[in-house]
């Protein structure tokens, strides 16, 4: 935060933010011009003054105003030596959440939240009728699980901390509030198991969390990007999740989980890079298969990565590594083709990202045919035309094909753009600059450290097989005994 | 912040480096078109006269692009004081760039084998693109220029024939012993190391009509060249270079045709061989014999007589004989010679390590002298021919 206020103007949070004294004058003076904040009056049987009363429309849910706080009001009869405020307070309204308000600020609040305000006199009240319209639990659209939990994060806060307390119920499971965003009043939950996560881990987030100067948060790369540093990396160090049970198996294994209201997600943090290579239904199948889908992962992962690159070294730097017999076959294909291979490779790259950038920005099915455009029509008649060799559409299909088996999004972008560079570095010097490259992006996520959790930690150190699981290999459950100790958990012990 | 920033210059520098790298530094290999390339498979090397070396290369029939037409294969010669400088010269002169990376194989003519191969040895150890994996043939009574063009047509190169060659069994096969890395290692123990032999013959499917179709002459292997401290100094017969083949445990030889007592001749493929150095020293440790004791097993893979258990012996007993003329032919050409070539020395220095240092120094003494004797047992391991018993079925 220090170093954008040295680049910025300094414009301190305003405390409290809504000034002035808590009058009926004061409330509507602040919603003036609100096409949406209805007030009301009523004045109860044997009352001298009315009850004057505000809400948002859209906010509260009609029913419940009527029912709860209107029906009683209409029958309400203040005993003698009971003033109006506290009679409502203690039970005059049928609201479990009446609460008295000292402040214009405050009040403004409620209201925002899905309150209505009681002007009584001698006392202001808000009882709480929000609206629960909301999406219903439904199916995770982009982590889909054959063996595992159906059910998904929403847009409410609530039902997905609910979510979490169904999977963890234990006493130990803390829940704190945070409010973040000048304007947008966003609550943001911060997550922990007392006991298992490190004590000071919490802390520092709620620190990180309270550094939050901003007009709002509404998506989830806003929440990441305060949260971690340094920020000139496009590699994610935060897990972004749909799926409950996986911010669960991370809260078990010692990190910490924020959720926040409005985004439909959960998010683990702090990450490492074998937690974003981990599909989640890796602990669904038996270890073997799972170990044996990780290794095709993180092959994968070196292909996407690294074959275009090698590609452009091989065929325009060092040919003779190539078998002979391929090479026979590249320099056919290459024939006619007006542009150096580097190009070639680098344009298609280009292309291939611009197609699957229109495929997602379309209708469903219109990205389809955009795809079969694209990809299939375009790249024939490119190669029929002797634009592009039938060589490079194969390894940059390939680099493409092998990049969708990484799980995480966030993860297959940032390799989407170090696969890029490093072609770059190898049309420049080869494998010379493919291995520079190479050793310079291993050197960037070896510096990335989040929270005291370096992000290469499962491969910086020998991992106890026998206790531990393992970044490639995934341990069968029953000997995976020990947390990490990279997350210096509260309890390392997974089981006795 | 600072170490970001420091990160930032690393990167910086790193990508100007990269760049002017790019631009025409000599630090980093040439950038080339792979489109531009060919690639060369052969090289027959002759000599020019006057100190000069001829430079024969012959590429691929090359694919006209991904259609099926093809073009006829490249075929250059050039002379020049050394083979590196020769070839350097032909990639000058000719139309794209010329890539020994692919070098296949290399073939002397029997004159520059005579005067001596050093100088191709130097280029092929030395520069940077050629591979020690690179096969080596001497053309007995010809130039390698000759068998190059004369074995090669529009739609044939030589290095078809020569990689049938390599992957037929005759001398190879599984691995083939006679690669330049082979050589050196001959070289190297005792200066002394066998080339296969080439022998260009007419082709009797040439038509003289569609002289495109097939070459003019073709290529056979007729046996090994001797080569002493790179130059050739005698040939071995096909029966010695047999006999090389299974002394040096290469079970990738010619099929064995084993006459029998009633008429017939059973056709046996050889399956394995193992050879053990048996020596005999005498009370003051000098070494007097030494004895080759073979174990060959074969398939039978033709019989026509009458099946029974004393004919199968009868086979093995003539496929033992067989063997052990071959390698004695081996062992006795290589005392006549002086030369020890099968590296019986580096095989008894691991056999008797005790003694190693007596034989490095006495060899030279011992062995015109050595009693040398090849023994072999042969056995017959499997046939499949399921109604005859006695023999094993490939169980």
């Amino acid at each position: 935060m220090s170093r954008i206020s040295v680049h910025a103007p300094h414009h301190p949070r305003k405390t409290p933010s809504v000034e002035g004294p808590l009058t009926w004058e004061g409330i509507c003076a602040l919603f003036e011009g609100c096409a949406d904040f209805a007030v009301k009056e009523q004045t109860p049987p044997g009352w001298k003054e009315p009850i004057r009363i505000c809400w948002l429309e859209g906010m509260v849910r009609t029913e419940r105003l009527n029912d709860y706080v209107l029906r009683p009001l209409a029958a309400c009869r203040v005993p003698e030596g009971v003033t109006p405020g506290d009679y409502l307070e203690t039970g005059g309204v049928w609201d479990q959440a009446v609460r008295r308000q000292e402040s214009l600020e405050e009040t403004a609040s409620a209201l925002v939240s899905g309150s209505c305000a009681l002007f009584l006199p001698g006392a202001v009240l808000t009882c709480a009728v929000e609206t629960e319209e909301k999406r219903s639990v439904s199916q995770p659209d982009n982590e889909t699980e054959v063996k595992g939990a159906k059910d998904s994060f929403v847009e409410s806060i609530r039902t997905n901390t609910s979510l979490l307390r169904r999977r963890l119920r234990t006493p130990h499971l803390k829940i704190q509030r945070h409010i973040i965003g000048r304007q947008t009043q966003t609550p943001v939950e911060l997550i922990w198991i007392d006991g298992i996560a490190d004590p000071a881990l919490p802390k520092r987030v709620a620190e990180k969390l309270a550094d939050i100067d901003e007009d709002g948060v509404i998506t989830t790369g806003e929440l990441e990007e305060y949260l971690t540093e340094p920020r000139r990396t496009v590699f994610p160090r935060v897990l972004f999740t749909e799926r409950p049970d996986r911010v669960c198996q991370g809260l078990l294994e010692g990190r910490v989980a924020l959720v926040a209201d409005g985004i439909s997600m959960g998010c683990v943090l702090p990450g490492d890079v074998s937690q974003f290579l981990r599909a989640p239904q890796d602990r669904s199948y038996h270890w073997l298969a799972a170990t044996a889908l990780l290794m095709l992962r993180y092959l994968s992962l070196i292909v996407t990565l690294l074959m275009p690159g090698f590609y452009i070294a091989v065929a325009t730097f060092h040919v003779e590594l190539i078998p002979t017999q391929l090479a026979i076959s590249i320099i056919a294909s290459e024939q006619d083709v007006p542009f150096p291979t580097a190009m070639e490779v680098i344009g298609l790259l280009i292309s291939f990202e611009i197609l699957q950038e229109a495929g997602l920005r379309l209708p469903k099915t219109i990205g389809q045919s955009v795809s079969i455009i694209g990809g299939l029509v375009v790249g024939q008649a490119a190669v029929e035309a002797k634009i592009v060799s039938p060589a490079v559409v194969i390894v940059v299909a390939v680099a493409g094909i092998t990049g969708f088996t990484v799980p995480n999004q966030d993860f297959s972008n940032a390799l989407r753009l170090w696969r890029l560079l490093l072609s770059v570095f190898a049309s420049m010097a080869g494998v010379f600059g493919l291995t520079m490259g190479g050793a310079f992006l291993v050197a960037h996520l070896a510096g990335l450290n989040d929270f005291g959790v370096p992000y290469l930690w499962p491969f910086s150190r020998a991992v106890e097989l026998d206790t531990e699981d393992g970044p490639v290999l995934r341990q069968p459950l029953p000997e995976v005994k020990l947390r990490p100790a990279e997350l210096h958990p509260g309890n390392r012990r997974r089981r006795w | 912040m600072v170490r970001g920033k420091f990160a930032a210059l690393l990167g910086g520098v790193a990508l100007l480096y990269l760049i002017v790298t790019w631009s025409g530094s000599d630090l980093l290999p040439e950038a080339r078109n792979i489109a531009d390339m060919k690639l060369m498979r052969t090289m027959a090397v002759d000599d020019g006269g006057d100190r000069q070396v001829t430079v024969t290369v012959s590429g691929d029939v090359q694919k006209d692009g991904p259609s099926d037409s093809t073009r006829p294969p490249i075929l250059l010669t050039q002379s020049g004081r050394t083979v590196f400088g020769t070839c350097v010269r032909l990639k000058e002169d000719s139309e794209g760039f010329l890539e020994f990376g692919h070098l296949a194989e290399c073939v002397v003519g029997e004159d520059y084998a005579r005067a001596g191969i050093e100088d191709l040895c130097d280029y092929l150890e030395r520069d940077v693109s050629t591979r020690l994996e690179t096969k080596l043939f001497v053309v007995r009574g010809e130039t390698g220029e000759s068998a190059l063009r004369g074995a090669g047509s529009e739609n044939t190169a030589i290095t078809d024939s020569l990689f049938s060659i390599s992957q037929n069994p005759s001398f190879g096969g599984r691995y083939w012993p006679y690669t330049v890395r082979e050589y050196f290692s001959g070289q190297e123990d005792n200066g002394l190391s066998l080339l296969p032999v080439l022998k260009l013959e007419d082709n009797r499917d040439y038509d003289p009509e569609n002289p495109a179709a097939q070459p003019e002459k073709t290529v056979r292997l007729a046996g090994l060249a001797l080569m002493e401290e790179d130059k050739l100094t005698a040939y071995l017969t096909e029966e010695e270079s047999r006999g090389v083949s299974l002394l040096t445990g290469n079970d990738k030889t010619d099929p064995f045709e084993v006459p029998l007592s009633d008429g017939t001749v059973a056709g046996i493929q050889l399956t394995e061989t193992k050879c053990r150095w048996e020596p005999v020293f005498d009370p003051e440790g000098n070494l007097t014999a030494l004895t080759a004791r073979l174990e060959v097993k074969g398939d039978l893979d033709q019989f026509s007589g009458d099946w029974s258990e004393e004919m199968l012996r009868e086979m093995e007993r003539g496929f033992s004989d067989q063997v052990r003329t071959s390698a004695q032919a081996a062992l006795d050409r290589s005392q006549k010679e002086g030369a020890d070539f099968l590296h019986i020395r580096r095989e008894l220095m691991c056999v008797c390590p005790l003694k190693a240092s007596r034989l490095q120094t006495n060899w030279d003494s011992w062995f015109p002298t050595l009693e040398l004797k090849a023994e072999a047992t042969g056995e017959i391991m499997r046939s499949y021919d399921i109604d005859r018993p006695g023999v094993s079925n490939g169980e």
